[in-house]
């Protein structure tokens, strides 16, 4: 397999009040491979939208570079290209989609924009039977007329038309009723299915997490403190962190369960304490914590976990 | 005990449009009721019309009738004018809406805003008591009194939608109706504001309307779930009944399209097309065009009847033991 998108080291920092900077993404190594389902899971403000704006070069980094198939992603040239391979759906379908333009120019858009040549119809056409949604009754509606389901699958419809080989979704269900998103989940498997389309899923919904990704990487205040299978990483989480996010998940089932829930909220990135970052809110928090920071290791459990834990410098021999 | 809230026959019109169309529900003190349904299904506009706060282009129909404890006359909402129903709300029954935490005065700090409802209602008191009420207020909500002084911005989303269960909770009333109260938030701010409203249940006796469309959340929280559908309850009981065996094929589509971790990983196939339009509602069952059971009985209105003890869906062919392999319903224009 080859990686479609590469990130090595990258950090994006934004400047925040009276001359702090704000450590949106500081320091992530991550590999989306070619038809893998990835998954990128936190709450808000960990990082993860930032993230997946600077993988798609809507955001300079600060520092490490993204990569494509070898090709650094940096100058116009590069990114025209990046697109037509890598293409991002967002979580309002309401604010993306021209609320002037019928859904023919809309789907269409991408075409024109990248000047490409050829049969622009056939393909808007064919790239709306992919969401299906049938060209002749939509065609020449505008979003107005559309349901929410129907705008999010125009959304993937002009996101689609370029054939990329990889979508990036960001939040794309999480407005969406559980019928309409259960169908819109639907259309991304099957086109994933059909295309060997690589997605590169950002939620805080752990549960679509774990049911859809091949593999999982879990942020926090920037960095990614676990990385593995979703199966691993979700059944059997190795950081206290994503054991925390697992604990609270609301679960639909008749088997009431004793939660318990990680207390305090997530830092300002102006302020990312010292040592490790989550040492603040963790319960197994221990004597050095609040100094080293703790790189990303593979664990005995399969995934990688930046966790002094499983750290064999540091563990303590019990904890673990 | 005497039930605290009784609606009977609750309808709803938006113009000739049925937006509820015939609900009734009980509760009794302390209990926590889940209301669950999709967006349009009515739920939101039961709690509006409960609260007799619909805009004018809606009109009510039915009896609600409030009993809180304390309080000799049982309170006929359905009676009330707004005079009336002003004495109702928050000293009575408050509502926690979505995005609530958003509609806090920008200008004004959380110690003034938070001492507006406590005097709104109770007769004048000394700026003691009512500093000390709000001290109260705040640490009930797991807040420190200090952050009194702060102003919306200052706050996280969470500890808005805290001072907002805070704002709910000024005038001692005996049921609280939370629409979506977490929906905006994360999961770790989610658990917070959850296990918040389960400890103020227990502390403060109080009853709980939980308006959600996320039925994990609801399973967590409430004794009790109804499920709307199309302006009606299609099926309720205890919670953990409905979800171990939903009697109604839309409870069941609905719980199988949720994966649950630890559960089977494959995508149930989702329930196909949207619910219908109140102006255009099918004839018989309103789920029939969307059901893979549907048959020709289905022409007739199910009643909303007991299948299983406690356990109440309306449904043809409820109590259902097993449920088949569905054959897809063909609905024109599937994508919802």
């Amino acid at each position: 397999m080859t990686p479609l998108l590469e990130a090595r080291d990258l950090a994006v920092h934004f400047p925040g009040p009276r001359r702090t900077v704000a450590r949106a993404v500081d320091g992530v190594s991550l590999d989306w491979q070619s038809g893998e389902i990835l998954g990128v899971v936190g709450e808000s403000g960990c990082g993860k939208s930032t993230l997946a704006r600077a993988l798609l070069g809507l955001l300079r980094p600060t520092n490490g570079s993204v990569e494509s198939n070898g090709v650094a992603i940096d100058g116009r040239g590069s990114l025209s290209e990046l697109r037509k391979r890598v293409q991002m759906i967002f979580q309002d379908p309401y604010q993306t989609l021209n609320p002037r333009q019928r859904v023919r120019t809309i789907v269409a858009e991408p075409l024109r924009v990248q000047h490409v040549a050829g049969d622009a119809e056939a393909r808007v056409r064919r790239a709306m039977e992919d969401v299906g949604l049938d060209p002749q009754r939509f065609l020449d509606r505008y979003p107005h007329q559309l349901s929410g389901g129907q705008r999010q699958r125009v959304a993937i419809a002009a996101s689609l038309v370029l054939e990329p080989d990889g979508l990036i979704c960001d939040e794309p269900v999480s407005m969406l009723d559980v019928s309409v998103r259960a169908q819109i989940l639907q259309v991304l498997m099957e086109l994933r299915r059909r295309r060997d389309l690589a997605l590169l899923f950002i939620t805080h919904d752990l549960s679509l997490a774990w049911s859809l990704c091949d593999r999982l990487a879990v942020m926090y205040l920037g960095r990614i403190v676990e990385q593995g299978s979703a199966v691993d990483v979700i059944e059997r989480p190795q950081h206290p962190y994503t054991q925390a996010l697992v604990a609270a998940v609301p679960v639909p089932s008749a088997e009431a369960r004793i939660r318990e829930p990680l207390s305090g909220e997530l830092p300002d990135a102006t302020n990312v304490p010292t040592g490790c970052r989550f040492h603040p809110r963790c319960p197994k928090r221990f004597e050095p914590c609040d100094k080293v920071d703790p790189p990303l290791l593979p664990t005995s459990a399969g995934q990688a976990a930046a966790c002094l834990l499983h750290d064999p410098a540091h563990a303590p021999d019990a904890v673990a | 005990m005497s039930a605290l809230l009784e609606i009977s026959d609750l309808r709803v019109l938006h113009g000739d449009r049925p937006i509820v169309d015939g609900v009734d529900l009980t509760l009794r003190p302390g209990e926590a009721l889940g209301l669950a349904g999709e967006s349009g299904c009515g739920k939101t506009t039961t709690a509006l019309a409960l609260m007799k706060l619909l805009p004018a282009s809606f009109t009510q129909s039915g009896t609600m009738t409030l009993r809180p404890p304390g309080v000799e006359e049982p309170i006929n909402v359905e009676r009330r004018t707004e005079a009336g129903m002003q004495l109702v709300r928050w000293r009575h029954v408050s509502l926690v809406f979505q995005g609530a935490m958003n509609s806090l005065d920008p200008v004004k700090r959380i110690d003034a805003q938070i001492a507006q409802a406590i005097t709104l209602h109770e007769r004048p008191q000394s700026a003691d008591d009512v500093r000390a009420r709000i001290g109260e207020l705040l640490t009930t909500v797991g807040l420190t009194p200090a952050l009194g002084q702060r102003y919306p911005h200052q706050l996280s989303g969470g500890q808005r939608q805290r001072v907002m269960i805070a704002l709910a909770l000024a005038c001692r009333p005996s049921l609280v109706i939370a629409d979506e109260p977490t929906t905006a938030l994360d999961v770790v701010m989610q658990a917070q504001i959850l296990d918040l409203l389960e400890r103020l249940r227990k502390e403060l006796g109080l009853a709980l309307i939980l308006i959600s469309h996320d039925l994990g959340v609801l399973a967590e929280t409430c004794d009790r779930i109804a499920v709307m559908y199309a302006g009606r309850i299609v099926e309720t009981g205890p919670v953990r009944e409905v979800f171990a065996a939903p009697q109604h094929p839309y409870t069941k589509r609905l719980l199988d399209s949720l994966p649950v971790i630890g559960g089977s990983r494959e995508l149930a196939p989702p329930i196909p097309g949207g619910p219908p339009d109140p102006s255009e509602l099918p004839q018989g069952c309103r789920f029939r065009p969307r059901c893979p059971y549907a048959a020709e009985k289905c022409l007739e209105d199910p009643p909303l009847r007991e299948v299983r003890p406690r356990q109440a869906a309306a449904c043809h062919f409820a109590p259902w033991t097993e449920w088949p392999e569905a054959h897809e319903a063909a609905i024109e224009g599937a994508a919802g």
